[in-house]
């Protein structure tokens, strides 16, 4: 592993965790309105997080491409404001993830937001607990399950990310080459020992990860004694 | 999660200290390592590589890419960079690139040779005409041959011509039509590979050329002015690329 390689890692470790955090910010509310309300909005918002999961991760990354750049809405909108457009850049392709990864986020926190009892909001209610209070004394407590699969799953999803970043970053050393990108940028020249080395490491971290969640879900206390200090 | 933003802010790296971002055709790689390892001894400036087709590579400068200078294997890309006014100066020919058929294992290959009973049934890597220099010089080969139907059935189609010599050398593919300077150097053995003349030869021409976008003009110039020095035409020659002032 050489300096580049490290590089890659610190990136690709950046781009998963901010994209679980801000992941995490947006799709709480949004699950919250998907699992509690019904809309006529209700269905076309569902199909529109779910559109990741089908489409190809290039038709994300043409039209982020196209948007994000110094022509795009987008893009063209920043530069008029003196600031730079979000093709090849790290700010662009964590956008690109967030999107790529929302509905990791959003469908597990759904399932799990649709078990709390309104009766139990009900009753902190008339207790005179403000709906910031029942959020972090209810919904956070009896939903850790749902958090820790959506951040999990949101992070994985990230490490595994290939066509959205390759079309809307380019393959730029320290900005947006990240270790999937890396890896076929290695192969390319025929460093088969690099890139075995980088596969290898993703692939024992990607199971480790994994292993830890499934491990920490079986016990059904753990999480509770975790959220209530 | 304060530990985690934490964790993050430490991750955050001083974003590399890379001083030069260069976009360059894949037919350039292990020249261009080698130069700008030179490079950054000699002037202590860092450079940092973006590899590619060269149809790939000036279609993302034109979306925007923050690239400083292009290395393109084709002269067409630079024209069209050019014609949307991307170019910050003028446009300096490195040399010819030499297209080869490479073979995955030995093979007595001549002018002679017949190519479409040698490449029946065989698998034949070639770079993605549409977009990749050396693939377009193999097809128009192949097309001015009359042989390019008779052995399209069997061409499988790489991104740029650096996969092309990865599927031959992994075994993947038989035989590629790939460029002499990404062949490993330690494989280029003449038993192996028949190189390809060109009735156009200006087809490889590979040349490069400071872009607009270039952050740093002047250090884009140094290191154009730098792969320029007469004193690496011998390096050029031995990764593959002929340089231009020997053929004059």
């Amino acid at each position: 592993m050489d300096s580049s390689d490290w590089q890659a890692v610190t990136l690709t470790l950046q781009l998963g965790g901010y994209t679980t955090l801000i992941l995490l910010v947006i799709a709480t509310p949004l699950a919250w309105w998907l699992a509690r309300q019904r809309s006529w909005l209700s269905a076309p918002v569902q199909a529109i997080v779910a559109l990741p999961l089908v489409l190809p991760p290039t038709v994300l990354g043409f039209y982020l491409l196209i948007w994000l750049g110094p022509e795009g809405f987008v893009g063209a909108t920043l530069e008029s404001l003196g600031l730079q457009h979000l093709a090849f850049s790290f700010e662009g392709i964590l956008i690109g993830s967030i999107l790529y990864s929302l509905p990791f986020a959003v469908q597990p926190l759904t399932e799990s937001f649709r078990q709390i009892s309104q009766g139990q909001l009900d009753v902190a209610a008339t207790l005179g607990a403000g709906w910031w209070r029942r959020f972090w004394t209810i919904v956070v407590p009896s939903c850790q399950g749902g958090f820790l699969i959506a951040a999990t799953l949101s992070f994985a999803h990230t490490l595994g990310e290939f066509g959205v970043i390759l079309m809307l970053g380019g393959s730029i050393p320290g900005e947006t080459q990240v270790l999937s990108v890396l890896i076929y940028d290695h192969a390319e020249a025929m460093n088969y020992q690099a890139a075995e080395n980088l596969s290898l490491g993703l692939l024992l971290f990607s199971f480790v990860v994994l292993m830890a969640v499934y491990t920490w879900q079986k016990r059904p206390t753990g999480g509770a004694r975790y959220v209530a200090r | 999660m304060k530990r985690l933003l934490l964790l993050l802010m430490l991750l955050t790296p001083g974003l590399s200290a890379a001083e030069l971002t260069i976009a360059a055709a894949s037919s350039y790689r292990p020249l261009l390592n080698h130069l700008a390892q030179q490079f950054e001894q000699r002037q202590q400036h860092q450079v940092r590589f973006v590899f590619g087709s060269s149809g790939k590579l000036a279609t993302q400068i034109i979306r925007g890419a923050p690239f400083d200078l292009i290395f393109s294997a084709n002269m067409a890309y630079l024209k069209a960079l050019s014609d949307n006014d991307l170019l910050a100066g003028e446009v300096v020919t490195d040399g010819y690139g030499q297209l080869v058929l490479w073979s995955k294992s030995e093979a007595q290959l001549t002018a002679e040779t017949d190519l479409v009973k040698l490449l029946q049934q065989q698998r034949v890597a070639i770079a993605q005409p549409k977009h990749a220099p050396f693939g377009q010089a193999a097809k128009g080969y192949l097309e001015q041959q009359h042989i390019y139907h008779q052995i399209q059935p069997n061409l499988v189609y790489s991104e740029n011509v650096a996969q092309a010599v990865h599927m031959v050398h992994s075994g993947a593919a038989d035989f590629g039509f790939v460029a002499l300077s990404v062949i490993p150097l330690e494989q280029q053995s003449e038993t192996r590979m028949y190189r390809i003349a060109l009735e156009n030869e200006a087809l490889l021409r590979q040349a490069h050329a400071v872009l607009k976008s270039a952050k740093d003009k002047n250090l884009a110039n140094e290191f154009s002015r730098f792969v320029q020095r007469q004193e690496f035409d011998e390096v050029k020659r031995h990764y593959g690329i002929e340089p231009e002032r020997v053929k004059n």
